[in-house]
């Protein structure tokens, strides 16, 4: 007789990069309440299915849909600049997707020269189609949408009551792009606002207009049902800044086995994208030293970044991360200005020891 | 519930997180991520949670959208070559665990759920978003399957 515990005991331990992750996740939260959920009124959608299971006609409503702005918001890189916002709020011609399944559109997008932001709208033509985030699942409990909604009924059973009988999904990809991020929100006329945020690969940083052949990729009820691709250019938002470390400026971290030959600050409007350059100069300390431990980034005076700000750490791990050859990115909201200099420092932690700080390195930036 | 409390209860489901996420992706890159992602999920939506004692199976049910958005990312998004083989990076070479993989996602959850995680059916059921007796199904069909794979008989009920 094979027992739940003979398994449990050949299932591996959490490590210490595991350990290290839900430290680094817990000491990063925010103190404040950070939900921005959006609820869909439960009411509100089955008055919306009433209406359209009835008349079967347009439905002219005033909705609120979450933009770029609303979504990059309650994303972990928060704290958008005024100048960011004035780049969001650029006219974005709408780039329609013909397909037969929904109404799809690219409404909202911004090219910064190192990322791009996209907000994609969605609405089925098949009235009988509901959409959901690419997190969830028709088999999800219903209230995943909210504390107000059922939870004795999946998703499933849940738009089934609404009148709607399929389940649909959106997922995108590009070749220009990598790193992506998504976040997504149904909205309360049955449409599904998917913001995507992407870093451009090296050959596109930085260019007048970038051109980007996006994949998108319609899921029906779990199933690919089509792929539909769409190519359109956005512009350059605004100017780069850039500051790089001193010629011949690097530090070799014994411990980690690292040397970081030199670090690249770029300020866009949107955002601050620090890029380290580095090797692996001793196999056997980096294996040893990653990945529990890492590096973070401190300004000049050693201060930690200011309240709202992503927490930053540097962590390199050559298979997994360094894609394409591309050095690492990290992108926040760090730098109101270009820094002078800023501080690399180790970060060591450990359930038993806590979190100490081990060597610090100033790069000065010009 | 507060930051300290709420980062307690984390710190104190760390294994059971780590297993759910093992038997889910295979890249140690991957599980940290993906169990960052769930705690910064739940930190935010922690008031969808109406009782604080469901916590560990809500924070789970998370914890599994996370891991199969990333899966299929992955699959969509990453260049070949980074496209993990569940549990090809550290996969332990026991029969138990061979068995146990072999089976499908939809019997191997529920067991591993309800045998290895010690949840009742009721509680496999919330986390999974499935009706019970669909658990209950899973776990005796799984049950089946994996008894004729190790031709001896497991999970003492």
């Amino acid at each position: 007789m094979k027992t739940g515990a003979d398994f449990k005991n050949i299932f591996p331990k959490a490590d210490e990069g595991f350990r290290h992750a839900i430290d680094d996740a817990l000491s990063g939260l925010p103190a404040e309440r950070g939900s921005r959920v959006f609820p869909v009124p439960r009411m509100a959608i089955a008055v919306m299915a009433a209406l359209i299971l009835l008349t079967s006609a347009a439905v002219a409503l005033t909705v609120h849909r979450l933009n770029i702005q609303d979504f990059t918001q309650r994303s972990p890189w928060a704290n958008l600049t005024d100048t960011a916002k004035h780049f969001l709020a650029t006219d974005f011609p709408d780039v329609a997707i013909d397909n037969r399944y929904a109404d799809m559109a690219v409404t909202e997008a911004v090219y910064d020269g190192m990322a791009v932001y996209l907000l994609l709208e969605v609405m089925p033509k098949d009235e009988t189609a509901f959409v959901i985030p690419s997190h969830l699942f028709e088999n999800n409990h219903a209230s995943s949408y909210g504390s107000s909604y059922p939870t004795d009924m999946t998703v499933q059973q849940y738009a089934n009551q609404l009148g709607y009988h399929d389940i649909m999904t959106i997922q995108a990809s590009n070749a220009e792009t990598t790193g992506r991020y998504f976040d997504s929100a149904r909205n309360e006329d049955g449409s599904f606002s998917l913001m995507i945020w992407a870093l451009v690969k090296p050959e596109f940083q930085n260019i007048p207009e970038l051109t980007l052949n996006m994949t998108f990729f319609v899921e029906t009820n779990g199933s690919t049902t089509d792929e539909l691709t769409a190519a359109f250019t956005i512009p350059l938002a605004g100017s780069i800044e850039t500051a790089a470390s001193r010629a011949g400026e690097s530090v070799t971290f014994e411990h980690a086995g690292v040397q970081i030959k030199a670090i690249r600050i770029v300020r866009t409007p949107m955002a601050s994208y620090i890029i380290a350059d580095y090797d692996v100069v001793n196999q056997t300390n980096y294996r040893a030293y990653f990945p529990n431990r890492s590096f973070r980034i401190l300004d000049e005076n050693g201060c930690e970044p200011p309240k709202g700000a992503y927490p930053l750490s540097l962590r390199f791990d050559e298979d997994y991360y360094r894609m394409d050859s591309q050095p690492f990115y990290i992108t926040n909201r760090l730098f109101d200005e270009m820094p002078a200099a800023i501080m690399i420092g180790e970060y060591a932690g450990n359930r038993e020891d806590g979190w100490t700080d081990g060597e610090t390195y100033t790069f000065h930036l010009e | 519930m507060t930051k300290e409390e709420f980062a307690q209860r984390i710190v104190a489901m760390t294994e059971v997180l780590h297993r759910v996420a093992w038997s889910q992706l295979g890249q140690a890159a991957d599980r940290e991520d993906a169990v960052q992602e769930t705690i910064r999920r739940a930190w935010e939506k922690r008031d969808r949670l109406r009782d604080e004692r469901y916590m560990q199976t809500w924070v789970i049910r998370i914890l599994l959208n996370v891991c199969s958005t990333q899966r299929r990312s992955n699959a969509r998004m990453l260049p070949a070559a980074y496209i993990p083989a569940i549990q090809q990076a550290d996969s332990r070479d026991t029969p138990l665990l061979d068995a146990l993989f072999a089976l499908d996602e939809k019997f191997r959850l529920p067991l591993q759920l309800r045998y290895i995680e010690g949840y009742s059916a009721g509680e496999v059921a919330r986390i999974l978003g499935l009706p019970e007796g669909t658990v209950k199904s899973r776990l005796s069909r799984g049950r089946d399957k994996l008894r004729a794979q190790l031709k001896e008989e497991v999970f003492d009920e």
